[in-house]
């Protein structure tokens, strides 16, 4: 039993969060070097996953990619440390709450803590997003033509491409150029039929999937007579619901934790 | 109809001239407050962020709604003069945050990165609050630097403690949220918040991380006024080689054309 308390007590630690934080802003000015001068090792990760890049280029080239297999684990320790940490300073918080004058106060000082779990919730989303999503990248679409997919099983259909062509005359080097694309899709399973427009920023879902928009043609208006075509990528990814949830929860901690600062400061000058 | 109006060519020199302009002013600011005239020196710092200001109008507004990204060098000593000239009014800037100003302005100057990248995916709000929350960010952390030599030069000063720590607080908000508008960006635009092409996105979590560290120093022994000075000066200059130098050019020599 001491021996628990003991392990628990020291992956709580402070100085290790310090030294794990310390490690892994070097870890990422390594990584920078790589991803400048070797990023085609790295673009794969958006397609096939962490997992099965990890056993293809990862493995491959360790030189290169030793660096995001050390902030891998070191995100690990660190979230341990995080959970930890945390629930020992909650525990405290929650003992201490008759020393506050006011509730609003005490649970402002839960702000911090809201941002510690918050920052859990995404790593969880991360994970599971790398070892589980789906991709279907670069999928072409032609007007009027289908795609099917095996999983989930659907067909997705290119209905209408409208582009819109820049003539304004104001926007630098962008006369002639496409402004605005809108995709009109008709996606279908064996139960659902939905129509959607489709455009960059602005994915159409269809649950689980997600389709956005990657490339397009013809870019320009005039010159040779291009055929229209879109190209999609098509997600699974059931990681997205948790790493949004945790930046929500962790923004509404860091406004938690600024008014909290911000009201303390105010009390202090008004004593002074 | 100003489109009709300004050529491209026209809109160009008018974004590079005013940018000029800005930074002989700043030069000028700064030499008024090198012969302790704070007051003639928070004028002409003032005057210089109304011609920045002029020129990133200018930059935005023929971009928009497309983002002028890689350009946040242009952006930064804008930022960072508006609150020069305000302390320097208020009598408690130094020639510290005058020469942060001008160094900024002549990097931005010197090694301009004036290209723009029509890329359709930068027509969103998100695109733009990854951008600007960013510029703020990176400012913040830049002038908590200024108030972090400030205090290592003239000791121990209790307001300018407060001042310094306030600027990495609002500059560690300012930050995640761009961190954030950027993830939700990505998903938007590539269905995935982290795109592995950018090798910024490593500088930028390594900036976060290292404030993250500077936030936890009050349950360190490293929390005197010294140290935390000390480490503050050292994020200043890691945000500047690494979240600002790669966004600048090649060096070329400003030429005014009018």
């Amino acid at each position: 039993m001491k021996m628990i308390k003991q392990t628990w007590h020291v992956s709580g630690h402070v100085n290790l969060f310090m030294g794990i934080i310390g490690l892994m802003v070097v870890d990422l000015l390594l990584g920078y070097n790589q991803l400048k001068f070797h990023a085609a090792l790295f673009d794969p990760i958006n397609d096939m996953g962490f997992y099965r890049w990890a056993l293809t280029y990862g493995r491959h080239y360790p030189s290169n990619t030793a660096w995001l297999f050390i902030l891998v684990g070191l995100l690990g320790i660190l979230s341990v440390n995080t959970f930890v940490c945390t629930t020992e300073r909650i525990f405290v918080l929650i003992k201490s709450r008759h020393a506050f004058s006011n509730t609003s106060r005490f649970l402002l000082r839960f702000g911090p803590h809201i941002m510690h779990y918050s920052m859990l919730i995404m790593f969880l989303g991360y994970l599971v997003s790398y070892l589980s999503a789906g991709t279907h990248m670069g999928k072409v679409l032609l007007p009027g033509k289908s795609i099917a997919l095996t999983r989930p099983c659907c067909t997705i259909t290119l209905e209408d491409l409208a582009i819109d062509y820049y003539g304004g005359g104001r926007m630098i080097h962008m006369d002639g150029r496409a402004m605005d694309v809108r995709a009109t899709l008709k996606i279908e399973d064996e139960t659902r039929i939905k129509t959607a427009v489709l455009s960059f920023n602005s994915p159409v879902r269809f649950s689980p999937l997600s389709i956005h928009l990657k490339k397009f043609a013809p870019k320009k208006k005039g010159g040779m007579e291009r055929r229209k075509y879109i190209t999609v990528i098509i997600k699974n990814d059931p990681g997205m619901k948790f790493y949004f949830s945790g930046m929500i929860l962790f923004t509404l901690g860091l406004f938690m934790y600024l008014w909290d600062k911000l009201s303390r400061h105010t009390r202090q000058e008004d004593r002074a | 109809m100003w489109g009709y109006v300004l050529t491209t060519a026209t809109t160009l020199n008018l974004i590079q001239n005013s940018f000029f302009i800005a930074s002989c002013l700043y030069v000028a600011g700064l030499g008024a407050v090198l012969v302790k005239r704070p007051g003639v020196g928070g004028g002409l710092v003032g005057a210089g962020c109304l011609c920045n200001g002029f020129s990133l109008a200018l930059r935005y507004w023929s971009s928009f709604p497309l983002l002028p990204l890689y350009q946040g060098a242009f952006f930064i000593p804008f930022v960072v003069g508006l609150f020069c000239t305000r302390s320097l009014f208020k009598g408690d800037g130094s020639v510290i945050h005058a020469l942060l100003v001008v160094f900024l302005a002549g990097s931005a100057l010197l090694f301009p990165n004036d290209f723009y990248l029509p890329f359709l995916q930068f027509k969103s709000l998100f695109a733009h609050g990854f951008f600007l929350l960013g510029v703020g960010g990176k400012a913040l952390f830049l002038l908590s630097g200024a108030w972090a030599v400030t205090i290592l030069v003239k000791q121990d000063q209790k307001d300018t403690v407060k001042k310094m720590g306030n600027y990495v607080i609002w500059g560690y908000f300012f930050w995640t949220l761009s961190v954030f508008s950027g993830g939700v960006w990505a998903y938007l635009g590539w269905g995935s918040p982290i795109v592995w092409e950018d090798p910024l996105l490593t500088t930028t979590m390594a900036t976060w991380l290292y404030y993250t560290l500077f936030l936890h120093l009050h349950l360190t022994r490293l929390n005197s006024v010294r140290s935390r000075a000390l480490l503050t000066l050292l994020g200043a200059v890691f945000v500047f080689f690494f979240n600002l130098v790669p966004e600048l050019g090649i060096f070329m020599m400003p030429g005014i054309k009018l």
